[in-house]
């Protein structure tokens, strides 16, 4: 199997990623690594050592809640929804990234 | 912080099985998950999970630093650190029950001091808005600030800078067999200090009316519900019982109060000894000068104010007075702590190994001395229960000492302030618990957990330094004791100059009335009888202005009004000249006899006797609650010894000038009665014939007694307190090799 170059998430970059993949449904932890995987086209892999961690912040801050249900594979897995106060919290941290992305794509364009 | 998160966090610590379990489920749903991925693209299934393993990381770090998301941790760690340290102290039981015990002791003690000096200073007085009340006091050019009566009803009536301004006398009363304490107050007494009543009312404007204290109607009066309306004998009257004043009031002076009467003004006008406290009126401050339109201006020097929110003002000279017994409790808990300290070093030198190897393996000295506190707090807490226990235990057994120890004439009269813990007693506890704490565990766990190479076999210098702090607070202990030992001893052991064994005094609020006295003195039981104005050992001699006659010098000269048989009665000789004639007395003529000392003060090196003594009589019978003499200069007939009949402590009375008197003279508060065979025979005829009179019987020997008692007491507290600090070095020289 031919590995991608793989790069690192930029520091905070994580929680975003988990947000706004659990905008569309419900999801358990290994879904969310493989989604970030396909989505960014193997560019992007997630850490799945920090993944879980990550997580478990995420939901003691109330932005995700966790709920067992049954996986495809017809066993128990913990399946992960954005809250309305994630909501919120992702709407914020697309700002906080559109802005940095812009101010960062300015400094290279014009510096 | 959110609500979820608490949520979360109590399922964490509450459900931690489950949740690891969970956790444990989750990662292994992962795992299993991208193992099926790997042999999906053809890999074998051992092969898939490991390789699964080997790209999910160190399963117990992420497993850690999920938990770590949980913020949990330190409640965990803390958990653990508190099983071990009991699994430890379980292990060596003797260890800590020591400490324990050690500590509790110093914490009970401190406590229990705290319990009285909270009691009488920091708790405010069951009134309406304490923090107005000031107790008013005058200075005079004579220095005299006891009030009278009058000057009482003068001061209401002007009010300077207060609201209003209250009266209160306290007074001993005899009653059905029982000796109460309470106040004679003004009419306002109730209403000024907004003071409940439990039931009934309190008085207005009749005479014979009585407001017990719930304490008293509870505990001397059996808590009768029917009381209201009944009537008391008191003052040699009946007083109709009008109400029971609210729990937690026990007047505002400083012995609690069993009973208010109201103030009979024409009585009361000449009548010293008076207490005047005022109620603040707004926005006067405290310190403004308050003597505008007071009366005689000219003799009101100054004016004092007293803040009287609690029992015993909180002004320097009370903290001055209490510093150095606080100090002395303090300093046994230090020990307590100090050899705790030393146990709990020695301890975590024998750890030092264990420490050692913990520093080098990484672990933080933050989180060594965090769990060598546990340690310490794990015993702090059931040694501040005991303590606690033993503080209430200590006042216990104080106060039946006390009782017990005290003489009986103070004994029967006096009721102890409410002694309940409140509030500030707990937070005094948690505060000295803690404080000791720091220093028996926080010190050697600094010094325990300090890195260092290699173990130094010599005592530490902190060691030596509680050792050295412990020697010397001790040693100032004892020296303490020792000192007031010597001070009561000396004081019990004093040449009075006169005989106090055997003689019976009793206290007279109006006179006997001459028949009575006749009557008493043909009874068997009576040896010899004298009537004075003051007896002694009443408190320190009252003065006036007196001098030799044809000059201007004037001094402050103690004085008593005594009958002939007074010198006879307590053996004291009269050294030069005569005893007062039988005319001299009956008449209360202008002549005096004069101490030693006061002879060689007015006519140094001179014979006193036929001299006058000239006397700044104001030629009332009464002035400030003080007896005058009617004459203004008087002819010295004798000198008497010196004699000690003031203040103990004071020694021989510097002056002294008797005047004569006798049964028949107006104003003798006095009876002396030499008896054969105690007081009782007398008690029962003087409460045939003369109940209303009497206010109360003693005898020389207590009245003596209760001006050395506290000196007893302060002795015994010391002593105690030496030898608990000794007990507390015994182990430093044992451990000495």
């Amino acid at each position: 199997m031919k590995q991608p170059a793989r790069m690192d998430l930029l520091q905070g970059t994580l929680d975003l990623l988990i947000l706004r993949t659990l905008q569309g449904e419900p999801m358990h932890g290994w879904a969310v690594s493989e989604r970030i995987q396909q989505i960014s086209e193997d560019v992007l892999r997630v850490n799945q050592g920090s993944l879980y961690p990550a997580m478990h912040r995420l939901e003691h801050q109330g932005w995700i809640s966790a709920e067992w249900g049954v996986s495809e594979l017809g066993r128990r897995a913990r399946f992960y929804r954005l809250t309305a106060a994630g909501k919120k919290q992702l709407e914020r941290e697309r700002e906080n990234w559109d802005r940095l992305t812009t101010a960062i794509g300015r400094v290279i364009e014009l510096a | 912080m959110q609500w979820t998160d608490w949520k979360l966090r109590l399922r964490a610590l509450f459900g931690r099985a489950v949740v690891e379990r969970e956790l444990d489920e989750e990662v292994g749903f992962h795992l299993a998950m991208e193992a099926r991925k790997y042999q999906a693209h053809g890999m074998e299934e051992r092969e898939a999970m490991l390789r699964a393993r080997r790209e999910f990381g160190g399963m117990d770090r992420v497993k850690e630093e999920c938990r770590d998301a949980r913020g949990t941790r330190w409640v965990e760690m803390l958990a653990q650190d508190i099983r071990y340290a009991v699994r430890c102290y379980w292990r060596t039981p003797g260890f800590a029950v020591t400490v324990i015990a050690t500590i509790a002791l110093g914490l009970g003690l401190n406590t229990a001091l705290f319990t009285v000096f909270n009691a009488y200073v920091l708790r405010p007085l069951a009134v309406r808005e304490p923090d107005g009340l000031y107790q008013f006091g005058w200075g005079t050019r004579s220095g005299s600030t006891i009030f009278t009566g009058e000057d009482a009803r003068l001061v209401r009536k002007l009010r300077p800078g207060f609201q209003d301004v209250l009266a209160f006398k306290p007074v001993f009363a005899k009653s059905g067999g029982r000796t109460l304490f309470g106040n004679r107050v003004s009419g306002n007494y109730f209403s000024m200090l907004g003071v409940g009543m439990a039931m009934g009312r309190p008085f207005e404007t009749e005479i014979d009316a009585v407001v017990l204290s719930y304490n008293a109607w509870q505990n001397k009066f059996g808590g009768d519900a029917t009381i209201l309306g009944k009537t008391v004998p008191m003052f040699g009257g009946m007083y109709e019982v009008a109400g029971v004043a609210a729990p937690g009031f026990d007047g505002i002076g400083q012995i609690p109060a069993d009973f208010w009467v109201p103030q009979q003004a024409e009585r009361a006008a000449a009548d010293g000894g008076q207490t005047l406290v005022g109620r603040l009126a707004r926005g006067v401050a405290p310190a403004q000068q308050l003597t505008a339109g007071l009366p005689e201006a000219q003799r009101v020097t100054a004016v004092s104010l007293r803040p009287n929110a609690t029992t015993i003002p909180l002004m320097p000279e009370t903290v001055a007075l209490i510093l150095p017994v606080g100090l002395a409790f303090l300093l046994v808990l230090l020990i307590a702590c100090a050899n705790v300290a030393s146990m709990m070093a020695g301890r975590a030198m024998a750890r030092r190994r264990e420490m050692g190897i913990r520093l080098s393996l990484g672990a933080g000295r933050g989180r060594l001395i965090g769990q060598l506190m546990v340690e310490g707090v794990v015993l702090a807490v059931p040694a501040a229960l005991l303590g606690f226990w033993v503080s209430g235990a200590t006042l216990g057994m104080m106060t039946g000492a006390v009782r017990s120890t005290m003489p009986p004439m103070l004994a029967k009269m006096i009721r102890f302030v409410d002694l309940t813990p409140d509030m500030r007693v707990f937070v005094f506890l948690f505060g000295a618990a803690l404080l000791a704490t720091l220093v028996f565990a926080l010190l050697p766990a600094l010094q325990a957990t300090r890195p260092r190479l290699a173990y130094v076999g010599r005592p530490s210098r902190l060691r030596r330094g509680l050792v050295v702090t412990q020697v010397t607070v001790c040693a100032l202990l004892l020296i303490c004791a020792g000192v007031l030992l010597r001070a009561s001893g000396q004081m019990a052991e004093r040449d009075l100059g006169f005989g106090v064994e055997g003689v019976a005094v009793v206290g007279l609020n109006q006179p006997v009335g001459v028949p009575v006295l006749e009557a008493m003195r043909a009874e068997p039981w009576n040896e010899q009888m004298a009537v004075a104005w003051r007896g002694p050992f009443s408190g320190p001699l009252r003065t006036m202005s007196a001098g030799v006659a044809g000059t201007d010098v004037s001094t402050r000269a103690g004085y008593n009004f005594v009958s002939p048989e007074y010198f006879d009665l307590l053996r004291i000789p009269i050294v030069r000249g005569r005893n007062f004639s039988a005319a001299e007395a009956a008449g209360e003529g202008a002549v005096v006899v004069v101490s030693e000392a006061t002879a060689k003060l007015f006519w140094p090196g001179e014979d006193a006797l036929g001299r006058t003594v000239r006397l700044a009589a104001t030629g009332l019978q009464m002035d400030r609650g003080n007896r005058m003499p009617r004459f203004r200069e008087a002819e010295v007939v004798g000198v008497s010894k010196d004699v000690m009949s003031g203040m103990v402590t004071e020694g021989r009375d510097a002056t002294c000038l008797y005047f004569p008197t006798s049964g028949a003279g107006a104003g003798n508060e006095t009876l002396l009665v030499r008896t054969n065979g105690g007081t009782g025979a007398m008690e029962a005829f003087l409460d045939a014939k003369a109940s209303s009179s009497i206010l109360r019987v003693t005898t020389l020997e207590e009245l003596f007694a209760v001006q050395v008692y506290p000196f007893r007491v302060g002795a015994s507290v010391s002593t105690l307190l030496g030898v608990l600090s000794l007990v507390g070095l015994v182990p430093e020289f044992e451990t000495r090799d």
